[in-house]
């Protein structure tokens, strides 16, 4: 018979919502995988960025316990959750910046940059102000369509095309996947958001929360399929064409463009995708914007008013200067965002206090 | 104490309560007012009722006609706190009664129908229900029909509506609770739930926000609802009404509180899910396989009505690749003969269609038949005949609107339509790219709201327990919970 | 504060996201069916495009207005002509330094935006072709985005503007239609290349583990009973099929390319050897002597890459199911095997001359490699040539 007191029932509420937040880091790592790979992967190790996405990877899982670690800490810390504040703020931008691109060069390739950039801005921005809960919700409903979609319309575009994109199989050398593969860290970065408990326990005490906390392993799993799956996006990249296909692909957006369209009416098939890959942009834009504003106002206690505001406000400024100086901007800074992970990481160790 | 407007409580002076009854009912402007004293065996007495609001003959049979009968010397011991239980004991054959004290308890009953039976030396009243004015019977539901199940619906008579949830309900633990509702005119509700079932925080929460209300007159369960709901500012609706006597018993089962109104033919069920929104009673009444399929066919439906317009103008303005030759050369050409742009086109036969709906309920019946026809047919045809449309949009407009009108839940179907004004706007902005985006941003929005403390999208999200019954309708066999807002160990 | 920032968003997005999206009236646009390209004798580009009008009427015919220009050997881009065509379709030609500068010329004087989105058929001179141009210019109609990845390259020996403005749509369907159940048709006979589609063509020009094939087309301008001989039906290249088919033009065989380059052709029945071979005969047919055979679906077929010495060894392994449809087998399965092995080494070893790698050897001598320096160092384009071949076949006959 279960357990229906209404301890139990907290209980129950409060792993729903850890397993909603999960499943929304989950989404972003897999979003930013995909994005860091397309981006800086292929451009350094072209056919062999899904080699070079794997070492993010075991980066995923270590961030996950360190993420845990701080989670079940009551301990305050505000330089931790300033860096993670920043830290967020940036992949929202990252995530935006992709987004941009993505959309530019496949969608709409007669709207203006900007245009696109408000227009993914405010969309971002809306899905913030409706709330936390509401982006995490959605993610989880949303996770099997995501993958499952993926994975599908990938399946049918390459079916008949060979696995001879994926040779050779270390690219352009072991060096540059090496260096690829340093770049490819800072996909795991978005693991942290999971530091910071989901908006919709704050009513529950913390020492109920931090009872009712699942084990390291229920985020674990999860964190690494994201993960997973974008490498496997990044496999399917590769196998769409040879390599030689990848290196005349100079824009960021086109590189994204999961297998071409190779009949009439197939244009459907990668429209669909396309949609898919924008989705999980902006739910991962919107999730980590969501996620600074949260680890500010815990940074800055009195900013706690403003801080979605103050969070979009920058997120805005920023996205506003890539637009201006070029969107590959971001790119060339993203890999950097592996330090401010790897400080944020460290910070979560430390004493943990019981509950 | 002194008499007059400002009168709390009855006095033993029959006298003086009766010049504060007649200065507070504005007797003698007031014609409907009936106040009549008489000699009730050694005392006398009076009853106030409200003229139509009665049943008069009743009042004359078994009140006072025998409060009239008894002897000259009755209840002459009888002390004066007890004379009206003397009557009610010995006279009067009414069944539901209740002692009040207040003016206005008992003027707020007399004015709902029921009779008010003072005594002199009485500082309290006996309300006797007597209601006996004129109300609609039981007819069929307007905008929920089935092919199966019952075909009551609820009216206007608060009493009537309750009868007809314990003709379904017979259970003990089904509790009425009346509440007066609003600010300077109250409006009379009853709460129903299941004692064990329904979740006592959540009832809390209801009784407190009916209890807030300071409108002066809310008058239907509508405008009740909009004010228990967390989100006014939504398109979605956050409580489900429904005219359906076996629905709302459904949601008693499931631990949701009924809302009735008195003047309302509707209950209002809270708190509810937007899986509410989008079931019917057909489907649990038919096999789950047929209740599966008409549940997909009327997703498909919604999804119709709220995407097509909009994907089609996306497609148009910004992926025609994606049509297919031959009709790109249908569009094409009919296209270039049309000389307004798409968009004002596509808004155009949209809000026409909304319009003819309008129409079509507001005209007298006859002509309301006819109204289809002639929109149809005769608008239709000219305007396509006059190149200012192109055939196509006018299918497309045509197929949402019957995808509209597979929304089983009134409000959200007039939801939904601005929703799908939303999406074609943003199809023809920005194409199947802001489409999704604003899609999203909507199931953000969705996803966020709660109806009286209950996510709107569980059990989907957050997940919650759940029968086998949300998009695909499994067999009943295997639906053994109870909704996950009941109380967690019913 | 909540409420307010989401009404600040709320009239932002009303405000900022209708303009700037870059969407247009369909009517603005100028649909291409089909698009050839021509060198010019100035060493520029004709591009000629076929394109939907939006009207069921036909295009009135103009005098060449440019013409004078032209003649005077002027090397400015000029605008083209439109010519009387079927209903419902317009020819337009346009001449400048690159096929993008002419499309976009076509669009400024049209005017119309062009889109490619409908694409079913780029014609390429063979004259271009057999030069370093063609991918240079096949990249360029597939950046723009809207270009239709599945359209079928074809090249012809003809001016390849006449071959597209011959071309029109029989039994009352649609050009556009017509052209994808003709491709569809010649596929299904395994007389033309299975992946002659833009995107599929680029990819193998840009790889170098395999090549390109393009369907090679011609006008049929004449009976050309006498040039017949013995030979099969589909056993020579386009322009001298032996019967009058109504249609003007004929697509037969492949035009096989090396890197970038054409480098020759294959015929009717070597193509559907070369189908065979690469695993894309399911369900065509195939002329062996003087019967033609169904092909079944259950064809296996193996391509291995062996290295025997450090010298590689092509191999072609297949295994069909044949059935009689037409004329008298002449042959035991056996005799057909045998014939079939030699077809195929015939046909492996005239690829090898072109230096052409339509099977793809290429993608199984590159997973000897670990990365791309390797590759690039491995030589393999002067080993494919001095390969040896190894063919085996297996026939059944039902």
């Amino acid at each position: 018979m279960p357990n229906t007191t209404p301890e139990s029932v907290v209980a129950a509420r409060i792993r729903a919502a850890y397993r909603v937040r999960a499943c929304a880091a989950a989404v972003c790592t897999g979003a930013a995988v995909f994005a860091l790979g397309t981006g800086a992967g292929m451009a350094i190790c072209l056919n062999a960025a899904w080699l070079a996405a794997a070492a993010a990877l075991p980066a995923c899982a270590l961030l996950t316990l360190l993420a845990h670690r701080a989670l079940t800490s009551s301990r305050p810390a505000r330089l931790r959750n300033a860096l993670l504040a920043a830290l967020m703020l940036l992949l929202a931008v990252f995530a935006l910046a992709a987004l941009v691109s993505l959309a530019k060069q496949t969608m709409l390739p007669h709207a203006t940059i900007s245009y696109i950039a408000r227009t993914s801005f405010l969309m971002a921005a809306l899905c913030c102000a409706f709330g936390g809960a509401g982006v995490s919700r959605l993610m989880f409903a949303l996770r099997f369509v995501l993958v499952l979609g993926l994975a599908a319309l990938c399946a049918l575009s390459l079916r008949g095309e060979s696995a001879s994109g994926l040779f050779p199989l270390l690219g352009p050398g072991a060096q540059q996947v090496a260096l690829a593969a340093l770049c490819m860290l800072a996909g795991a970065a978005p693991v942290l958001l999971l530091a910071l408990p989901p908006a919709e326990l704050a009513e529950i005490d913390e020492a109920t929360r931090l009872g009712a906390t699942p084990g390291p392993g229920f985020f674990l799993w999860r964190v690494l399929l994201g993960g997973a799956i974008g490498v496997l996006l990044l496999a399917a990249l590769s196998l769409g064409g040879p390599y030689e296909r990848i290196a005349q692909e100079t824009s960021w957006g086109q590189r994204m463009l999961l297998a071409r369209a190779s009949g009439p009416r197939a244009g459907g098939t990668q429209t669909a995708l396309l949609i898919l890959q924008a989705a999980a942009l902006l739910l991962c834009a919107a999730q980590t914007m969501l996620a600074g504003a949260q680890a500010l106002s815990a940074a800055l206690p009195r900013l706690q008013p403003f801080a979605l505001p103050v969070a979009l406000a920058l997120c805005a400024g920023l996205l506003t200067a890539l637009v201006y100086t070029g969107l590959e901007t971001a790119l060339r800074a993203a890999p950097l965002l592996s330090l401010p992970a790897a400080a944020a990481g460290a910070l979560c160790l430390g004493r943990r206090k019981s509950p | 104490m002194r008499m007059g407007e400002d009168a709390i409580t009855l006095t033993d002076d029959l006298e003086i309560n009766l010049r504060c009854l007649r200065e507070r009912l504005c007797m003698p402007d007031n014609q409907d007012v009936l106040l009549r004293r008489f000699r009730s065996g050694a005392f006398e007495s009076a009853l106030l009722a409200i003229d139509g609001m009665c049943d008069t003959r009743e009042i004359d049979e078994n009140i006072l006609k025998p409060c009239m009968d008894l002897p000259r010397d009755a209840g002459a011991d009888v002390p004066g706190g007890e004379r009206v239980a003397y009557l009610m004991e010995n006279a009067v054959s009414i069944l539901p009664m209740q002692m009040k004290e207040r003016f206005d308890d008992l003027i707020a009953d007399a004015l709902s129908g029921q009779c008010v039976l003072l005594c002199e030396g009485s500082a309290a009243a006996c309300v006797m229900d007597t209601r006996g004015f004129d109300k609609r019977g039981v007819g069929r539901p307007e905008a929920e029909r089935v092919v199966l199940g019952p075909h009551e619906s609820f009216t206007e008579s608060i009493r009537t509506n309750i009868t007809l949830l314990r003709r379904i309900v017979q259970r003990e633990t089904l509790i009425t609770e009346f509440v007066s509702v609003g600010g300077a005119m109250k409006t009379r509700c009853a709460l129903l739930y299941l004692r064990g079932t329904a979740d006592e925080a959540m009832l809390a929460r209801i009784r407190q926000r009916l209890c807030a209300i300071d409108y002066d007159f809310p008058l239907t369960t509508g405008e009740i609802g909009q004010f228990i709901e967390e989100h006014p500012g939504s398109l979605i609706p956050q409580t489900v009404h429904t005219e359906r006597p076996d629905r709302a018993a459904s949601f008693l089962a499931e631990g949701q509180v009924i809302v009735l109104t008195d003047g309302s033919p509707a209950a209002l069920g809270a708190p509810s899910t937007i899986w509410h929104q989008l079931h019917t009673p057909d489907d649990t009444s038919m096999r789950w396989q047929y209740g599966t399929f008409l549940r997909l066919i009327r997703l498909l439906g919604i999804a119709v009505h709220v995407l097509l317009p909009g994907i089609y103008l996306a497609l148009l303005r910004f992926h025609p690749e994606l049509f297919s030759p031959m009709l790109l050369t249908s569009v094409y050409e009919s296209g270039s003969r049309v000389p307004i742009p798409v968009y004002l086109e596509a808004l155009l036969m949209t809000l026409a269609f909304d319009l003819i709906g309008e129409a079509g309920l507001r005209a007298p019946g006859s002509m309301g038949n006819a109204l289809g026809i002639v929109s149809g047919l005769i608008l239709g045809q000219s305007a396509v005949s006059a190149d200012i449309v192109s055939p196509l949009l006018l299918i497309v407009v045509a197929a949402s609107g019957l995808g509209g009108f597979c929304v089983p839940n009134y409000a959200l179907s007039i939801g939904l339509r601005i929703v799908q004004l939303i999406v074609l706007t943003a199809g023809a902005a920005g194409g199947l790219y802001l489409i999704a985006l604003v899609l999203l941003a909507l199931l953000c929005s969705l996803c966020r709201m709660q109806s009286i403390g209950s996510p709107l999208t569980a059990p989907v999200t957050p997940p919650r327990r759940a029968n086998p019954d949300i998009l695909l309708r499994l067999p009943l066999r295997r639906q053994k919970a109870r909704a996950f807002f009941a109380k967690h160990d019913s | 504060m909540k409420r307010a920032l989401e009404a600040v968003l709320l009239i932002a997005a009303l405000l900022l996201t209708g303009s700037g999206g870059g969407g247009r009236e369909i009517e603005s646009c100028l649909f291409v069916i089909a698009l050839a390209v021509d060198p010019a004798p100035d060493g520029s580009l004709t591009v000629t495009v076929k394109a939907l009008s939006g009207t069921q009427e036909a295009a009135a015919p103009q005098s060449g207005e440019d013409a004078p220009a032209q003649e005077a050997g002027q090397s400015a881009p000029s605008a083209g002509q439109t010519e009387t065509v079927e209903p419902g379709y317009v020819t337009l030609s346009a001449t400048a330094d690159s096929c993008l500068s002419a499309l976009n010329l076509l669009s400024a004087t049209t005017p119309r935006s062009v889109d490619l989105s409908q694409l079913r058929e780029i014609v390429l001179s063979e004259t271009l072709a057999r030069t370093d141009a063609t991918l240079t210019i096949l990249r360029q109609i597939d950046a723009l985005y809207e270009a239709n990845a599945g359209a079928i390259v074809v090249v012809t020996p003809d001016d390849a503007g006449d071959f597209i403005r011959r071309q029109y749509a029989m039994f009352g369907v649609r050009l556009s239609q017509y052209l994808e159940v003709l491709f569809d048709h010649f596929a299904q006979l395994g007389t033309i290349p299975a992946n002659a589609k833009l995107s599929a063509v680029i990819s193998a020009m840009e790889s170098s583990t395999a090549d390109a094939a393009a369907v090679y087309a011609a006008g049929n301008a004449f009976d050309a009973t006498l040039l017949l001989g013995d030979a099969s039906p589909t056993d020579r290249l386009p322009g001298h099929l032996p019967r009058t088919s109504p249609a003007k033009n004929e697509y037969l065989g492949s035009a096989v390319f090396s890197g970038a380059r054409m480098v020759g052709t294959l015929t009717g029945d070597e193509t559907a050897i070369l189908r065979m071979i690469s695993g894309q005969a399911l369900n065509t047919s195939i002329s062996m002597g003087e019967a033609i055979y169904q092909i079944s679906v259950h064809t296996r077929t193996r391509r291995t890459l062996d290295w025997v010495g450090g010298v590689p060894v092509l191999g072609a392994s297949v295994s069909i199911r044949m059935a009689l449809s037409a004329g008298t087998q002449q042959q035991t399965a056996a005799e057909l095997a045998r014939q079939l092995e030699s077809d195929a080494q015939q046909l492996l070893r005239k690829l090898q001359a072109m230096g052409s790698d339509l099977i793809g050897y290429g993608r199984l001598a590159v997973r000897r490699c670990a990365d791309i320096p390797a590759w690039e160092a491995s030589g393999w384009e002067t080993a494919y040539r001095t390969a040896n071949v190894r063919t085996t076949a297996r026939v059944r006959i039902q």
